[in-house]
């Protein structure tokens, strides 16, 4: 059994009836007021354009990662790094729009696609670099891939502290990119904004790249079994490789819509989840390409309920890490469980 | 001599299936006993009926089941070790001594005094071994000397050896018979079970055959290994006599009007096939010796031809050198002399993948479910694997070529599903159908299949036996490789036997008490003008 198998229907209906569950309990535990909490939670995201659009605005980087995560899957490989990558994304485009002169001069476009480029190259290499290490010595991606990602955040962090500190700012934050190079809000006050093109155009190439490519197939041949695509004269190398390099290639894209379409400068730890919950997209879009935007939709939604309930000062902040943790638990539990399956079988690398 | 160990009339079924029906043994101190008998006798519940693992549907056993199993000690014909950790620590699982009886000291194992004890057992019967070594990184013979001295780490009475010498270079299998004599010098009491008869008959003191779940009297002294093979196989004879009564039933492809031999002189062999004109056959072996660096076995040297339209099959057990001859088929190791000529083409030493595709031989390895299927993919992504460059001319898909590729392999051997549903959800003969289809879409010249049988129930594997025989029937070659005896009479009608690495003789199918005798290593020109 490999990792790139779609997921069971079972699965992914016992994560997202675990989530609600847990909501309801908390709630009700927690709230002076729980019917009406629950109420809020459910009605909250759809009450007003202000709280769609920031469900949507969340749903589009989920889109992102969650794509970027099932593109290893499928491959038969597994990126834990996503949040460092989005981070180190959402850092290079930081650091190249208020650090350098890159700023001036240039016309907004060009910079900004530069900023993007060099961002995703760079959760591509540190990605990348996990699938090199497991084909050439077969070092297991899955742990180089978090500990590598693991090491960009306190980096990170420092670079928000140190060099690209907005001084001026009370907040601990990094100066903010200039006006022209933000992307458009499509439901303003709210964070919605263009990028959403960007992410709906992600997901549909990874579903073309796998239904009609060449690569697509071989990839999912390495994905379903390594020892058949050697003996099918498949390069399991490159398909190990790369597919890593892509899923951190949409990572660092997350992160950089991050700041080009929502914050606008970089913060200590404001991906806030973008990778872990990818992960948790993935799996409940049971790897399948065309389920990633529901999905994607359905956590943002939780993720602005949790929002609402506890603007509204009805129940416990943590509401909102608590179903984050409790879906991710049901989500790596059935993760593991196919993970190990699998290695045990792999005698090969 | 006091029996050690006694069992009257054991008899076990395991569902539908009867294991032993009337099975009686006894084991003697100092006294190595042998166990023969076919694939499928009992040989293997016996063994676990006596080592205390199951208990008997009816007999008696003697002693009772908590000393029979602190006496009996049981060596497996494949031992498994957990290959991360040292030998050492293996052979002392579950048994480790500790430190001291305190109850909290109990916690640290003491590992000076494992290593000192296991090393003087070793002494003792000059086993050499290096204990501090991983037990993954063991070779076969080590493995095996690891897993007897196990074995023998809880002073048993009685010593079990399953096949201990199968698979081992000839010198290797000398150092495992003299340590076995050292452990019989020793009092302890052996059941040695083994294919070889020949080995039996120079080793054990007395020897128990077992035929179909029944045993025979208690031989003692050992007879000679021919009257031991008249004993086991006599069954096959008269089963060859019952078939050749009828006059349908069997392969009647070609090559069967041979000679039946007459009852005056029944252990004659029938003559050998001649080997079709080199330039007839479709595929030649020519002289090939293969030669294992990591166990030091060797196969050859091998001569034998195919011809178009027909079935040969080479047998033996897996070790006798069918395995080496899959792994140089899988392009795993080199022929280290000789040649393979398909249509007088010689075929590469070193195979890479897709050589033998190209050459016109279709290769079907006995892990298939491993190493060609991908169980959780559909069957269209299974069905197009080797030929997905031509559905993707320039990297992009062309609708359709996937969809007439799969139905091709589907309606070629009826295979009743639909292209999108899950590998997985296909019984076992059908994907092994697949495959064969997939392989042979290429229309080769020569398909050889390794353990066609092998994981099958019945029915699939009269399908796949079936199919194989459309495949002559068009006019392709088929040689298999199978260690099922059953498998390679119905099906072949000239037999490769391969025993110890050398090649017995080429038999006509008919002759399976011929094709037995020499499985076991027996000479089967005696007696013979």
């Amino acid at each position: 059994m490999s990792i790139s198998t779609p997921g069971t229907r079972t699965g992914a209906f016992l994560a997202v009836l675990a989530a609600v569950l847990t909501v309801l309990v908390v709630i009700v535990v927690s709230s002076p007021r729980p019917v009406g909490t629950i109420v809020t939670f459910l009605t909250g995201p759809w009450s007003n354009r202000f709280a769609l659009g920031n469900v949507l605005a969340r749903a589009t980087l989920l889109i992102l990662t969650g794509t970027g995560v099932v593109i290893a899957f499928r491959a038969g490989v597994f990126n834990l790094g996503g949040e460092g990558q989005t981070y180190l994304g959402a850092l290079v485009v930081t650091a190249v729009l208020t650090g350098t002169d890159l700023a001036t001069g240039t016309p907004p476009p060009v910079a900004m696609v530069t900023a993007i480029v060099l961002a995703v190259a760079a959760s591509a290499l540190l990605a990348g670099l996990s699938g090199w290490l497991r084909h050439a010595a077969g070092a297991d991606e899955l742990i180089t891939s978090f500990l590598l990602a693991a090491a960009v955040i306190p980096v990170g962090d420092y670079l928000v502290l140190g060099p690209l500190r907005d001084s001026a700012s009370n907040l601990i934050a990094t100066r903010a990119i200039p006006e022209s190079m933000r992307l458009t809000r499509l439901l303003p006050p709210s964070a919605f904004n263009t990028s959403v093109l960007w992410s709906l155009l992600a997901v549909a190439g990874l579903w073309f790249l796998l239904k009609w490519t060449l690569f697509g197939y071989e990839m999912r041949i390495t994905g379903y079994n390594r020892a058949l695509a050697r003996y099918a004269g498949i390069p399991v190398g490159r398909y190990t490789t790369l597919p890593m390099a892509f899923s951190g290639a949409l990572h660092g894209l997350a992160g950089a819509f991050l700041v080009l379409g929502i914050h606008y400068r970089s913060l200590t730890g404001f991906t806030g989840g973008l990778g872990w919950n990818g992960i948790a997209v993935a799996l409940i879009a049971r790897n399948k390409p065309l389920l990633i935007v529901p999905a994607a939709l359905f956590f943002a939604l939780l993720d602005g309920g949790a929002r609402a309930a506890v603007l509204h000062n009805q129940t416990t902040w943590e509401l909102g890490s608590m179903v984050q943790g409790v879906v991710f638990l049901f989500v790596t539990a059935q993760l593991l469980a196919r993970y190990s399956l699998r290695r045990r079988g792999d005698k090969t690398w | 001599m006091v029996p050690v160990l006694a069992a009257e009339q054991l008899r076990k079924e395991y569902g539908q299936v009867q294991a032993l029906l009337d099975a009686s043994i006894t084991l003697r101190p100092g006294a190595i006993h042998g166990l023969v008998g076919e694939n499928g006798a009992g040989k293997t519940t016996l063994v676990r009926l006596l080592a205390g693992m199951e208990e008997p549907d009816s007999g008696s056993l003697f002693p009772a089941l908590p000393q029979r199993r602190s006496d009996c000690a049981v060596v497996p014909q494949y031992p498994r070790m957990a290959p991360s950790i040292p030998v050492l620590q293996n052979l002392i699982i579950g048994s480790e001594p500790r430190r001291s009886s305190h109850p909290l000291l109990r916690l640290l194992i003491d590992e000076g005094r494992a290593k000192r004890r296991m090393e003087a057992i070793a002494e003792r019967f000059d086993i050499q071994l290096d204990l501090g070594k991983r037990a993954g990184s063991l070779n076969g013979t080590e493995l095996r000397l690891a897993a007897l001295l196990a074995a023998l780490a809880h002073e048993p009475a009685i010593l079990i050896l399953d096949e201990p010498t199968v698979g081992l270079a000839a010198t290797d299998q000398e150092r495992v018979l003299a340590t076995v004599r050292a452990l019989r010098a020793e009092g302890i009491a052996i059941l040695y079970i083994s294919h070889d008869l020949a080995e039996i008959s120079r080793i054990a003191d007395s020897v128990t055959i077992l035929i179909q779940g029944r045993s025979t009297d208690t031989f003692d002294p050992v007879p000679e290994p021919h009257r031991l093979a008249s004993i086991l196989f006599d069954h096959r004879r008269q089963d060859e006599r019952h078939r050749a009564g009828k006059s349908d039933g069997g392969p009647d492809e070609g090559g069967n009007g041979r000679e039946r031999r007459s009852e005056s002189a029944p252990d004659c062999p029938a003559e050998s096939e001649r080997p079709a004109e080199p330039a007839q056959a479709v595929i030649a072996f020519e002289e090939v010796s293969l030669y294992d660096r990591y166990s030091g076995r060797t196969l050859g040297p091998l001569s034998f031809s195919l011809e178009p339209g027909t079935i040969t099959a080479v047998t033996g057990v897996r070790e006798a050198g069918l395995d080496l001859l899959e792994q140089y088929l899988s392009g795993e190791g080199e022929l280290s002399s000789g040649a393979i000529r398909i249509a007088g083409h010689r075929i590469p030493a070193q195979l890479a993948p897709g050589t033998l595709r190209r050459q016109g031989i279709a290769f079907v390895p006995s892990d298939r479910f491993e190493r060609a299927a991908a169980l959780e993919g559909s069957v269209e992504e299974n069905a197009t694997v080797t030929d997905r460059l031509q559905i993707h001319p320039r990297g992009i898909r062309t609708p359709g070529e996937a969809q007439a590729l799969t139905r091709r392999l589907l309606d070629r051997f009826d295979i009743r599903t639909h292209r999108h549903m899950p590998l997985r959800s296909l019984s076992g003969g059908m994907i092994q159908k697949l495959i064969l289809a997939r392989e042979l879409d290429t229309n080769p010249r020569v398909c050889i299949i390794a353990e066609p049988t092998a994981g099958l129930d019945l029915q699939s594997q009269r399908i796949l036996l079936d199919s194989l025989r459309e495949i002559a029937a068009a006019g392709a070659g088929v040689l298999i490789l199978s260690s099922s005896i059953d498998a390679v009479t119905t099906l072949a009608q000239q037999v490769v036997v391969l025993h110890d690495g050398i090649v017995q003789g080429i038999f006509s199918a008919d002759r399976s008490d011929l094709i037995a005798r020499a499985f076991a290593g027996l000479d089967t020109s005696e007696g013979c003008p």
